[in-house]
């Protein structure tokens, strides 16, 4: 029997999600080819008029809203787009996810276009290198010398302490761009290749720099630590570097991600502020940014008519595949794959072979359309079958988020310090969601409190302090005592990632610590552990709210999310979380009658309505709701009607095999 | 003075803390009470000092508070604002009594935030106002038109009590971006006027009319009366029936397909933004805006779908919708529900 030649293939249908503009992907151009067009027409407006300008992209999940950005990349980027032109590139490209805090949005921001700006080509430049190198064949009037002459000169090792330098970049950057004095040593230093690291960390706003870094860097630090403000100046700063022939392309995903809830709008809301600041403040800036379609009522509703329109001068679609474009989606692909070629020569009038078109067909149903993501992951099905001659089995999607949820909780464990802030002031919001959001989020009172909840009477104030910069963290925990002082009614919970020390020579310090505490204020370290779960929840619900968590195709919701989250919870976010709104006491320290008796009717039956449990042991509803509601990693809760709660213990306390049943 | 500076310095403190406005020198020292009163020499001292150590802010015209003029200005720009509705830089900075370089930076910034918006009346001065002019007008306009349609000239003068310098030119730009306002065309005598409702083809049929009662009174010898001439300008203008039962136009919802399909694509350009035809429409808007019964609509659009008119983006998780919001969707035979609508996209 001859095995069958495709069993040894690689399945070219694999890859179904672009995780990143900067991904190299091959392209299929005639799909949304006129998205692609209305983009670059209002590119080539913002180069000819010297305005903003601005396209709002809607698309279901899966439609391929991150693959046309990346063809945008590749065309604005690479010379290839400009083959002839003489030119390294035409645009300063920036790709911003939006999984992150909407009260730190322009902070988020910062960190991405820097990090972009420093995107290194294959040839070894930067963004920001070749930025200067264009600016400097902009200025250049007698035109002896082109942006690509210019960056070979900046980056050739030998001209790294050309006098030229400070003569040439320091006053450029000073006249054209408009910034301070770090800034302009810091720019220099990244762009002649001097202190790359240290110079891009301050420049992300990263507080971590000894003070010999900053030494050898010519600058000082800044005590008060990263602000929106400042975080927005250093946004708009970076802009003035680019000029309307150079323009900067703000390239916003998922911003449904935003979101902590459903319902939440505030998060839409200073999107469209930022959205419209960075619109007002710059005559060189192109927004690019992408929504699902499920969420245009409620985005068009959340945020300010003027700020919508600075967002979406342009409006586009990207709409689903009819059945011609998806034969010429999966053709490609199938086109692309080297190993496949020599057996697909043997069938050449057979263009979708070892697929059937027909077969193909069949992911459509009585739909005239479906989702470019959905036709890969059936065609993938397809080739499996041809390859194993069995269909694929059935999934079951609760063991798929948590083989996510593992992966996810595993690469966030090697996340450093400097991540725990983002992850915390992003994650906490959303975890108090996961418990069931007996929690109510309230707005910001001060900048220093990052978070404010409330339930009844009881409100928690949080506020991170993740500072690695001595200086700075003592700065904010003497705001917080004035702040502790005027709020009385607030409880304080500080929150420190369990790995970051407290130097022995902050005195100051450490003593406004142990001042804050001796007043009653908590101070929760979580550990790292704890964080790369409240990261992996984080990540994972974001995912599932912009529609690129799936399984084969399907998306999964974040509902179906946050359920397994919440029968799954790891023990250490719920007693984090326990810890932080002041509901980690033992039993025997508070309520403890009632809650033992409550504990004791679930270990009998696991699941049972509040009514119910209620009765057996004779208290009133309200008051067992209220019980369980401020012991949220004690006893899980389930919303209803009716309203069911359920023993959560966490895994380790389990007896041996109990700990498997679900 | 050394034994009491503490002493004065809070009492300094509570004075400005209890404040409700920058005070001068001599405004803290009159409150200062009679042990603490000190000289205004000492007190200018000790107001410097405290300025230095950031415990008051120093504001123009040698007064003090402990409020950060930059932090506060913000608010007390707003709060006169929410008196004043629309007002001049000018106007402002006389109501504040501050430079008018610091009330600027203020206004800019507020600006920028979206917290405040300019109305630039042409050949004027602009005004900073608490709403944008433009939902501004657009209010204006529908609570005039609520009663019913009005000229260019009408419109214009119900605007500008609310935006000093409306123009016309101000109107037509707004009006684009309404999708409520109807122009009516201009017809003869007839002028152009606006409306929230499609026009009545009453006052266009004035010359018709008296063309009729012209040509009654020249049939009149003939006994022949207006409902005869009405039935033959029916049978005309092609509306005349057989059994001669007067005709009824067809309840609104109950419009076939092959009339809606036309309705419900020109209802879609309509509230797209002008010039936009691949902006996504809410199959929600849509339905408002068409008003047929939901069977119909229904069937129209998944029909104008299947013969590639349009193109339909569905909602990924309708189960997180309440039943009420997914009912204003459509759903298709294999339970998909869509939440958009556009044209679709030319080859």
């Amino acid at each position: 029997m001859n095995p069958n030649p495709l069993a040894a293939i690689p399945n070219p249908f694999r890859q179904t999600i672009v995780k990143d503009a900067w991904e190299s992907l091959q392209d299929v151009p005639e799909i949304h080819a006129q998205a692609f067009e209305t983009c670059c027409r209002a590119f080539e407006n913002v180069r000819t008029s010297r305005h903003c300008d601005s396209v709002l992209l809607h698309g279901g999940a899966g439609s391929g809203k991150t693959h046309l950005l990346s063809r945008l990349q590749r065309h604005w980027t690479t010379a290839a787009g400009q083959i002839g032109s003489g030119e390294i590139g035409r645009c300063v490209f920036l790709y911003c996810r939006l999984q992150t805090s909407p009260h730190r949005l322009w902070q988020h921001l910062r960190r991405t276009f820097v990090e972009d700006l420093l995107h290194r080509f294959p040839d070894g430049t930067t963004q920001l290198q070749r930025l200067v190198a264009c600016r400097f064949a902009e200025g250049d009037r007698n035109k002896r010398r082109p942006a690509a002459k210019w960056l070979k000169w900046m980056t050739h090792p030998a001209n790294r302490d050309h006098g030229g330098w400070k003569r040439i970049l320091l006053p450029w950057l000073e006249r054209e761009a408009r910034v301070g004095f770090s800034l302009r040593s810091v720019l220099y230093h990244l762009i002649t290749g001097r202190h790359v690291l240290e110079a891009g960390a301050w420049l992300k706003g990263e507080d971590r720099l000894p003070e010999e870094a900053m030494a050898l860097m010519g600058i000082s630090g800044n005590e008060e630590g990263q602000t929106e403000d400042e975080a927005r100046e250093m946004v708009l700063s970076l802009c003035r570097l680019a000029s309307p022939l150079m323009p900067v392309a703000f390239c916003f995903d998922q911003i449904e991600a935003l979101q902590t809830s459903k319902d939440d709008e505030e998060s839409l809301f200073l999107f469209g502020q930022m959205g419209a600041s960075l619109f007002n403040s710059s005559n060189n800036a192109l927004l690019l940014s992408c929504i699902q379609s499920s969420v245009l009522d409620q985005f068009k509703g959340a945020i300010r008519e003027a700020d919508f329109d600075r967002i979406a001068q342009r409006r586009e679609t990207l709409d689903p595949l009819d059945k011609k474009l998806a034969h010429l989606l999966i053709q490609r692909r199938l086109e692309w794959s080297k190993e496949l070629a020599p057996l697909r020569a043997q069938h050449a009038r057979k263009p979708l072979w070892p697929i059937e078109a027909a077969d193909l067909d069949s992911s459509f149903g009585s739909s005239p359309s479906q989702t470019a993501r959905k036709i890969i992951s059936f065609a993938g099905s397809l080739f499996e079958k041809v390859q194993t001659g069995q269909s694929s089995p059935p999934r079951d999607p609760k063991e798929f988020i948590g083989k996510q949820y593992d992966r996810r909780r595993d690469v966030a464990l090697g996340q450093g310090e400097a991540e725990s802030d983002a992850t915390l002031a992003h994650g906490l919001p959303l975890l108090s969601e996961t418990l069931g959001g007996q929690w109510r989020k309230e707005r910001q009172p001060d900048k220093d409190i990052d978070l404010l909840l409330s339930h009844g009477h009881k409100r928690v104030a949080v506020s991170l302090c993740n500072h690695q910069n001595m200086r700075s963290l003592s700065a904010r925990l003497k705001r917080l005592m004035d702040w502790h002082t005027r709020n009385k009614g607030s409880e304080l919970v500080l929150i420190r990632d369990g790995r970051l020390p407290i130097s022995k020579t902050a005195v100051v310090t450490k003593s406004r610590l142990e001042s804050l505490v001796a007043k009653g204020v908590s101070l929760c370290r979580p550990d790292a552990e704890t964080l790369a779960a409240l990261q992996a929840l984080r990540s994972l619900i974001s995912d599932a709210r912009s529609g690129d968590l799936h399984d084969s195709g399907e998306p999964i919701g974040p509902r179906t999310v946050e359920e397994w989250l919440f029968q799954n919870l790891d023990s250490r976010l719920t007693a984090f979380f326990g810890q932080m709104v002041g509901a980690s006491e033992t039993p025997e320290e508070a309520d403890s009658e009632i809650m033992n008796g409550i504990l004791d009717v679930l270990k009998t039956h696991k699941v049972i309505a509040i009514e119910k449990l209620a009765e057996e042991i004779g208290q009133t509803v309200p008051l067992i709701e209220d019980i369980v509601k401020r012991h949220p990693g004690r006893i899980g809760w389930l919303q209803g009607p009716p309203a069911v709660l359920f023993d959560y213990r966490p895994d380790e306390i389990l007896p041996s095999g109990e700990g498997e049943e679900e | 003075m050394t034994a009491n500076r503490d002493e004065t310095q809070g009492a300094v403190s509570r004075i400005l803390q209890q404040s409700q406005a920058p005070k001068s020198i001599s405004q803290i020292r009159k409150e200062l009470a009679g042990t603490l009163r000190i000289s205004s020499k000492d007190l200018t001292v000790l107001l410097e000092e405290m300025t230095a150590e950031g415990e008051v802010y120093s504001w123009p015209q040698k007064k003090f508070w402990d409020r950060n003029p930059r932090t506060v200005l913000p608010d007390l720009i707003l709060a006169f604002m929410a008196k004043s509705t629309l007002a001049t830089t000018s106007n402002i900075k006389t109501s504040l009594k501050l430079p008018l370089q610091m009330v600027e930076i203020a206004l800019n910034d507020l600006v920028d935030k979206g917290r405040l918006f300019l109305w630039h009346p042409q050949g004027k001065a602009s005004y900073f106002c608490l709403s944008e002019p433009r939902k501004t007008a657009l209010e204006t306009i529908l609570n005039a038109l609520a009663a019913g349609p009005l000229t260019e000239k009408e419109l214009l003068a119900s605007v500008r009590k609310k935006l000093p310098g409306y123009q016309g030119m101000d109107l037509k730009e707004h009006l684009s971006y309404s999708k409520q306002v109807y122009e009516y065309p201009k017809y003869g005598k007839v002028k152009i006027r606006y409306g929230l409702q499609p026009p009545e083809p009453g006052p266009y049929l004035g010359k018709t009319v008296q063309d009729i009662t012209a040509i009654q009174s020249l049939l009149a010898p003939f006994r022949i009366s207006l409902e005869t001439i009405h039935d033959a300008l029916g049978r005309e203008l092609g509306l005349a029936r057989e059994t001669g039962e007067p005709s009824k136009a067809p309840p609104k919802g109950e419009i076939a397909s092959p009339d809606a399909e036309p309705l419900l694509l020109k209802a879609m350009t309509r509230l797209q933004p002008f010039g936009q035809r691949r902006a996504l429409v809410s199959i929600r808007e849509l339905r408002h805006s068409v008003g047929l019964a939901k069977g119909v609509f229904d069937r129209v659009v998944l029909s104008l779908a299947l013969q590639g008119k349009v193109a339909l983006h569905h909602h990924d998780f309708p189960s997180s919708l309440s039943p009420e919001e997914r009912d204003e969707l459509v759903r298709d035979e294999q339970g998909t529900y869509y939440v958009g609508i556009v044209p679709k996209e030319s080859p």
